[in-house]
């Protein structure tokens, strides 16, 4: 199937400043437009997305405890997070005498670039993607991988044990739910038969969100992704009461400032992955009526395919407002839900999401090769939601039969 | 085949039961905040309060049982109330000074027990250190004499069960004594006995 490309503002940008700047040899007009969209993804995009994603998880939080959240800097506690950034570079930074001082430095750095890396591939709107890879998922999952060998080197190079023991717990995380994950981004690639989120985006703007086709998918997917970020419930890795602060206890200032933007912006990059893969990215639900594609004004690109700046404006509006809301759900369930054991984490990896993902795969692979309507996966998965709701209205038996262990004789005072 | 539906089932369930959470929490989003901005806004204290203790000069009789019912030693005296007189030309106690020393009473209250006349009455101030700015840097700025117990607040502010923990701004015309600000540095300690 020969597509056209989509437009993009930045390589429009990079080619308009080579005609009119005369210093920029034509060669390097796409290679600037590309620098540019990557300074604007990552300084006035990501990084103003986790500055207030923090402000947003401190004042979620307070909500849900009957407090008020950060109030005093700022109105509403607005300029809390830059006070503390501010205050977290001034910091002494520290480095523990017995540390890998090369690799204790470099690990933050590959933590953080690990974090942004992924965004260079995510379309905030039509048009508005700094290079929309044709194997933009397996980008994404390759870059995202990354993150836990920082975290590993972290731990190891700063050569506390409270360190050592969170990045095994990452490390086994990982593992274990990088499957699932990588299973249940399958689906979407292939209903949309391409890796390209771009492609992805307008399969569904054609034939409807992949939420309405896929709705528990969507929930493993979110579990995984969840997970695979060690977002609470599953923040094992960071589990304070158990091992103080996890594979960034020896990190002070900057460092750990580092590790926190780069835990930010992945739980964004969860958000922003399920807005895309099972929500339609820029599209919105308005747009059938309304049809921003007509809408007059300047435009990128000629043609067919090319997109007007208003209409990715909308677009990009669009998919800010799902994926805060998907950060919103994340930040109420890390509210909500106490955290898991090591083994019950275990245990719904490998025995719940990568069988279900496994079968939903073969499911979707079948409705292709055989060419059925995809109204069957839609069936299928909704039936199958609704009987998993209808079973699980009454508590299951204890699987696993508890025993009291009988008192010694004499062993406690009787009362 | 009874071990998948038992599976299955548990699957279902915890769906159920985290969205279940998740509404409790959602309620919890829009039910009245507990958390009181407290230089900005004040609680109304319930009847039962035990703030810091209110002394009507006027009325003591100078007869010593609040010291003789005060379970606390000092900091720097031999009870937490230290009181210290002289014998007037009529032949009557008239009093000096009356101390209560802050850093040690422990709002017991069994001096307001003994008191016969009501000189000493329960208050419901809370913000001691207020009296005396300089009592966080100089723990024997937090022995308070007359002048500063009658700068405590009267205990006006004590609020019914009903109305108690409500919010209500801050009264901001309770200010330190100036000649007690200017004297820092010189410790304040009655002269023991």
């Amino acid at each position: 199937m020969e597509v056209q490309p989509q437009p993009s503002l930045w390589e429009s940008l990079g080619n308009w400043l080579g005609e009119h700047v005369p210093l920029i040899p034509d060669a390097w007009a796409p290679t600037i437009g590309a620098v540019l969209g990557c300074l604007f993804m990552l300084l006035l995009f990501v990084m103003p997305l986790v500055t207030y994603m923090i402000w947003w998880l401190r004042k979620w939080l307070g909500w849900l405890q009957s407090r008020l959240g950060p109030k005093h800097v700022g109105p509403h506690g607005l300029l809390q997070t830059p006070a503390d950034a501010v205050k977290l570079m001034a910091k002494e930074d520290i480095i523990p005498l017995l540390a890998d001082r090369i690799i204790f430095t470099l690990a933050p750095g590959l933590v953080f670039l690990a974090a942004f890396l992924a965004w260079a591939t995510v379309p905030l709107g039509p048009g508005l993607v700094v290079k929309d890879l044709n194997v933009g998922l397996l980008y994404i999952g390759a870059v995202t991988s990354v993150t836990v060998v920082g975290i590993v080197l972290a731990a190891w190079s700063s050569n506390n044990k409270y360190a050592l023991v969170s990045a095994f717990r990452s490390a086994a995380q990982m593992v274990s739910y990088e499957v699932p994950l990588l299973l249940a981004l399958m689906v979407p690639v292939l209903m949309a038969q391409s890796l390209s989120l771009g492609r992805i985006i307008e399969e569904q703007i054609r034939h409807g969100w992949f939420f309405l086709y896929q709705p528990l998918l969507f929930f493993a997917f979110f579990t995984a992704a969840m997970a695979e970020n060690n977002v609470t419930p599953f923040d094992l890795a960071e589990a304070e009461s158990e091992i103080v602060a996890g594979f960034h206890v020896e990190y002070s200032g900057m460092k750990f400032a580092l590790f926190f933007l780069a835990e930010f912006a992945n739980t964004a990059l969860v958000a922003a992955l399920a807005a895309i893969l099972f929500f339609g990215g820029w599209h919105s639900p308005l747009d059938p009526l309304l049809k921003p594609e007509t809408w007059p004004g300047p435009r990128l690109g000629t043609g067919p395919e090319s997109v007007g700046l208003l209409h990715l404006v909308w677009g990009a509006g669009w998919f800010t407002f799902k994926m805060c809301a998907a950060i919103t759900l994340i930040f109420h369930l890390r509210g909500t839900l106490p955290r898991t054991r090591i083994d019950q984490l275990m245990e719904m990896g490998w025995k719940v999401l990568i069988p279900f993902t496994l079968i939903n795969l073969a499911l979707v692979g079948a409705q292709i090769a055989f060419n059925l309507p995809r109204v069957t996966l839609a069936i299928v998965n909704w039936g199958l939601f609704v009987a998993l709701i209808a079973l699980g209205r009454r508590k299951p038996l204890p699987t696993i039969q508890r025993h009291r262990v009988p008192a010694r004789e004499g062993a406690l005072p009787q009362g | 085949m009874s071990r998948l539906i038992t599976a299955l089932q548990e699957i279902g369930y915890t769906l159920l039961s985290i969205w279940k959470g998740v509404g409790v929490t959602w309620r919890n989003l829009f039910r009245p905040k507990q958390t009181v901005s407290y230089p900005y806004q004040e609680l109304v204290v319930p009847p039962t309060y035990r703030g810091a203790l209110n002394f009507k000069e006027e009325l003591c009789i100078v007869c010593e049982l609040c010291e003789k019912a005060c379970p606390v030693p000092g900091t720097i005296t031999p009870k937490t109330i230290e009181i210290i007189f002289h014998i007037g030309e009529s032949k009557k106690r008239e009093l000096d000074e009356f101390y209560i020393d802050y850093a040690s009473c422990i709002n017991c209250y069994l001096c307001v027990e003994a008191c016969p006349v009501d000189a000493l009455v329960p208050g419901a101030s809370y913000e001691i250190a207020r009296i005396d700015p300089l009592a966080q840097y100089d723990r024997s700025r937090m022995i308070f004499g007359k002048q500063q117990l009658a700068a405590m607040p009267e205990s006006d502010r004590v609020g019914s069960f009903e109305h108690a923990y409500e919010h209500v701004p801050l009264r901001r015309d309770l200010q330190p004594i100036p000649d007690l600000v200017e004297t820092a540095g010189e410790p304040q300690a009655p002269a023991g006995g």
